[in-house]
């Protein structure tokens, strides 16, 4: 392992770790009050929901969430250290960069931020369109299809539409089983390749179908006020009939201020679910390694770095229950093995009944099915 | 309120199982549907006309709409809607009816429309006037896209046309809340002369089932003129079931003895499969479920009674497409197209004396390519063309056919959506429309600049055509009429 490995962050070092060269090991700073903490996550906020009108912006925030999921996943380790009566090992790191002066180095920390979110926020892109986008360009083609052989009376080939569809469909929610933890699993270990270990992320699923079962209820009841969000544009002109006679010039200006305020509630959703998955995925991962189902080698290089810093690499015996305690949690974890599929499948169906729902409402070419901004890209801006 | 209007809902003597309709129905069928709250009055004249408001439920006809008795003084008004179940057709029912006639029960009936029909058809004069060809420029259509000269994509109809006839290019649907901007309903007012509030009858989604309660212009003019069924005929779109039932009204007065014939590829399918089985071209494994077919089929409409499927002239015009076209459905034009070959073999072999096409193509752009929409409007401009070439190249049409041109509704040009194209919420643009009447009788090159309502089209081509539509509330076009 080399820890100068540039793609190992610096929050994962604990104290008695070697630092890698030009970082500073610090613990963390004294915490600030309620209105500075809530102060500067406004500021956030503000800015998120400027960057997510643009498509750079939106790849910043979506390398932004990336890192902030990662500090949340650590914290889930770090809550399982304190849990065995260890203090905390694992201390933020500063980012203390060499450079002139005071402002020069706040400047240089700071750029090296937003490049790093950009990286991040390109991998991410890039992974999440590997498993998804093939199945939301079906579903945008079938719309297309289904469209252009009602119009033509293409009888002949009227199950190309449906069949596309339902395959873009079933091929989506598959690829929704694991996304969600393939990205927290790229985020914790630092590297974007560790986002194709589906074994893995497959076995850590089925070991905790109740937790996945949250993340895809979180995903599609979230999304419900965001897909209102999304068809309200398209009944403007009857919630205010004064803005039937809007000029597309009044329109596009109504339409910025609306989409710039809706995407406060789009940040808030999606910073959530990023975080909430890999939260998840933290814990998953634990459990599976703390029971002996995986092992030391099935972590990547950050992850083993972290668990051992904070010493939690090590097999915890089962704890002894009554035998009619065991037998009930043989029995139910059984029965979630087998209920909890089909509700997960069920809560990624509704989250596409969403989109075709607001594909109905409002449609919009190109992008309405293959770019699902709370998958893939987070832009939340649909100017016609 | 017009004039003209008559009142039509007469008293009725209910409870008697022989006076109504002249029909022999038993009285425990009734259904009280409706009551004085939910009717409409309007006063004329001194008379008092009541309507009922509320539609019938599927399986129910009307058997009484009111009665009107003046008190003491006072108008005393008791308004009942009275319905039957429509019951199931057995042969008792035609042997009942065919004794009553024997036994003179027709005498006691002088408001049977079945009876009058065949009363009158006899003292009925033929008709003389012009044929009307009404052109639903349907499926939803933009000002922007139609009449406008810089973005039209019906250069036939505004370049060529409008110089014939008279365009009311400011015509629009009422902004009444309540007044629905979408085809069936569009239809049902160009076709009535009547804004009402209607209502889903069939609960299909995306199949909404409308029965007017007025008569259309098929009835007033069957009614007033001696013409068969198969000289009034609505030709509609291959894929709208719920555009079938235009052709008559639920009307005491009119109804299925006054309908129109309607042609479309439901009903071509309809008489494929029944002679399909009555040449046993079925087989066996088949049969069971070919006849369950047919019979949801046949009975579609259930205020038929089957009566819409007897007509021998109707039978001969699809053997004829079978020949030319075969059995499959794959031969024949589609979309738009297909309304407007109908429409022509109709022309050829049926000569209507009264023809609407509710053409539908740019409907297929609600959630789907803009592209649809305006080359919709491309194939109905080619397709009324056609009609026109071969009106002109028909003596018996020539110089003796006029020609209504409107759409069902406009369609919205909401600035906040990507694809613009709903027409369901009453949006100004989805009530802006457009009218064009050119033939014989019609002023020509002329443009009325005022504000004139789609319901204003039935009473012009009754007007027309010589019948009068007391319904309607809508005022006659006299700046059209030469």
């Amino acid at each position: 392992m080399n820890p100068t490995d540039p793609a190992i962050p610096e929050a994962i070092f604990g104290a008695e770790s070697t630092p890698p060269v030009g970082l500073e090991v610090q613990t963390a700073g004294p915490r600030r009050g309620f209105l500075v903490r809530w102060g500067l996550r406004m500021i956030k906020l503000l800015g998120a929901m400027v960057l997510v009108q643009s498509v750079l912006g939106a790849l910043a925030v979506l390398g932004w969430a990336q890192r902030r999921a990662r500090t949340s996943g650590l914290r889930v380790w770090e809550k399982a250290n304190r849990r065995m009566g260890r203090t905390p090992l694992l201390v933020q790191a500063s980012s203390q960069v060499e450079g002139p002066g005071a402002w020069g180095r706040k400047f240089r920390v700071i750029g090296k931020s937003v490049v790093g979110c950009f990286r991040e926020g390109f991998q991410t892109l890039f992974n999440a369109c590997v498993l998804t986008l093939p199945w939301t360009v079906l579903m945008q083609f079938a719309w297309y299809d289904g469209w252009n052989n009602s119009f033509n009376k293409g009888y002949e080939h009227a199950a190309v539409g449906p069949a596309a569809s339902w395959i873009g469909i079933f091929g989506f929610i598959a690829a929704m089983f694991l996304l969600p933890m393939c990205m927290a699993r790229q985020t914790m270990s630092c590297d974007w390749r560790r986002f194709y270990d589906f074994r893995l992320v497959w076995k850590l699923v089925r070991r905790d179908w109740l937790c996945h079962g949250l993340i895809a209820a979180s995903y599609a009841l979230l999304s419900v006020p965001l897909t209102v969000l999304k068809i309200i544009p398209g009944f403007l002109p009857q919630i205010n009939r004064a803005m039937d006679a809007y000029t597309p010039q009044q329109a596009a200006d109504f339409l910025g201020r609306y989409w710039w305020m809706a995407g406060g509630a789009f940040v808030v959703v999606f910073f959530l679910l990023r975080l909430a998955s890999a939260k998840a995925y933290a814990r998953s991962l634990l459990d599976a390694l703390q029971s002996g189902a995986i092992g030391e080698s099935d972590l990547s290089e950050a992850e083993w770095r972290a668990l051992h810093r904070l010493d939690l690499v090590r097999v915890v015996p089962p704890r002894l229950r009554p035998p009619w305690l065991r037998a009930a949690a043989w029995a139910g974890s059984r029965m979630i093995r087998l209920a909890a599929p089909v509700f997960v499948f069920g809560c990624w169906g509704l989250f596409v009944f969403q989109t075709y729902l607001s594909e109905f409402f409002i449609h919009h070419p190109w992008t309405g099915f293959a770019l699902q901004p709370l998958v893939q890209l987070p832009i939340f801006s649909q100017l016609p | 309120m017009d004039s003209e209007r008559l009142p039509v809902e007469s008293p009725v003597t209910r409870g008697s199982p022989l006076l109504i309709w002249g029909r022999l129905v038993p009285v425990f069928g009734f259904k009280r549907i409706g009551s004085e709250a939910e009717n409409t009055r309007e006063r004329k004249g001194g008379n008092e006309i009541l309507r009922p408001d509320c539609n019938l439920p599927a399986g129910f006809r009307v058997l009484s709409l009111g009665s009107i008795s003046k008190g003491p003084g006072q108008m005393q008004i008791e308004s009942k809607l009275f319905a039957q179940e429509t019951p199931v057709q057995f042969p008792r029912r035609e042997f009942f009816r065919q004794v009553g006639m024997g036994l003179g029960v027709a005498s006691a009936a002088p408001f049977s429309g079945a009876l009058q029909a065949a009363q009158d058809s006899v003292s009925r004069k033929d008709y003389r006037g012009p044929n009307v060809i009404l052109v639903r420029f349907g499926g939803g259509v933009r000002r922007q896209e139609t009449i406008d000269p810089r973005n039209t994509h019906a250069p036939f109809f505004l370049h060529e046309l409008v110089r014939r006839g008279t365009l009311f290019p400011q015509m629009s649907i009422d902004s009444l809340t309540d007044i629905e901007t979408s085809h069936g309903q569009g239809t049902l007012y160009l076709l009535t002369g009547r804004y009402e509030r209607y209502k889903d009858i069939g609960g299909k989604f995306l199949g909404a089932r409308f029965e007017p309660r007025v008569p259309t212009l098929f009835e007033q003019l069957r009614r007033e003129f001696n013409v068969p069924s198969h000289q009034a005929v609505i030709i509609n779109g291959e894929d709208r079931k719920d555009e079938e039932f235009y052709n008559f009204s639920n009307h005491t007065l009119y109804g299925v003895d006054f309908r129109s014939v309607t042609l479309s590829l439901h009903r071509f399918k309809t008489f494929l499969l029944r002679r399909q089985l009555e040449a046993g071209a079925i087989p066996d494994k088949d049969l069971a479920k070919s006849r369950k077919r047919l019979s949801e089929m046949e009975s579609l409409d259930y205020r038929t009674h089957g009566k819409d499927r007897q007509d021998p002239v109707i039978e001969t015009f699809w053997e004829n497409w079978r020949e030319h076209y075969g059995d499959s459905g794959m031969v024949n034009p589609r979309g738009d197209r297909l309304l407007t070959e109908l429409a022509l073999r109709a022309m050829k072999s049926l000569r209507p004396k009264l023809m609407m096409i509710n053409y539908n193509d740019p409907d297929y752009v609600h959630w789907g390519n803009a592209s649809h929409y305006t080359r919709g409007i491309q194939i109905i401009d080619e397709g009324i063309k056609h009609l026109v070439t071969a009106v002109e190249a028909d003596p018996a049409y020539r110089d003796n056919t006029v020609f209504a041109i409107v759409p069902d509704c406009g369609r919205d040009a909401n600035p906040f959506a990507p694809v613009p194209f709903q027409h369901h919420f009453n949006s100004r643009s989805a009530r802006e429309i457009f009218g064009l009447f050119f033939g014989p009788g019609i002023e020509r090159n002329k443009i009325v600049d005022k504000d004139v309502e789609q319901i204003a089209v039935a009473p012009t081509i009754g007007t027309l055509m010589g019948f009068k539509t007391p319904f309607s509330d809508g005022s006659v076009l006299e700046e059209a009429i030469a």
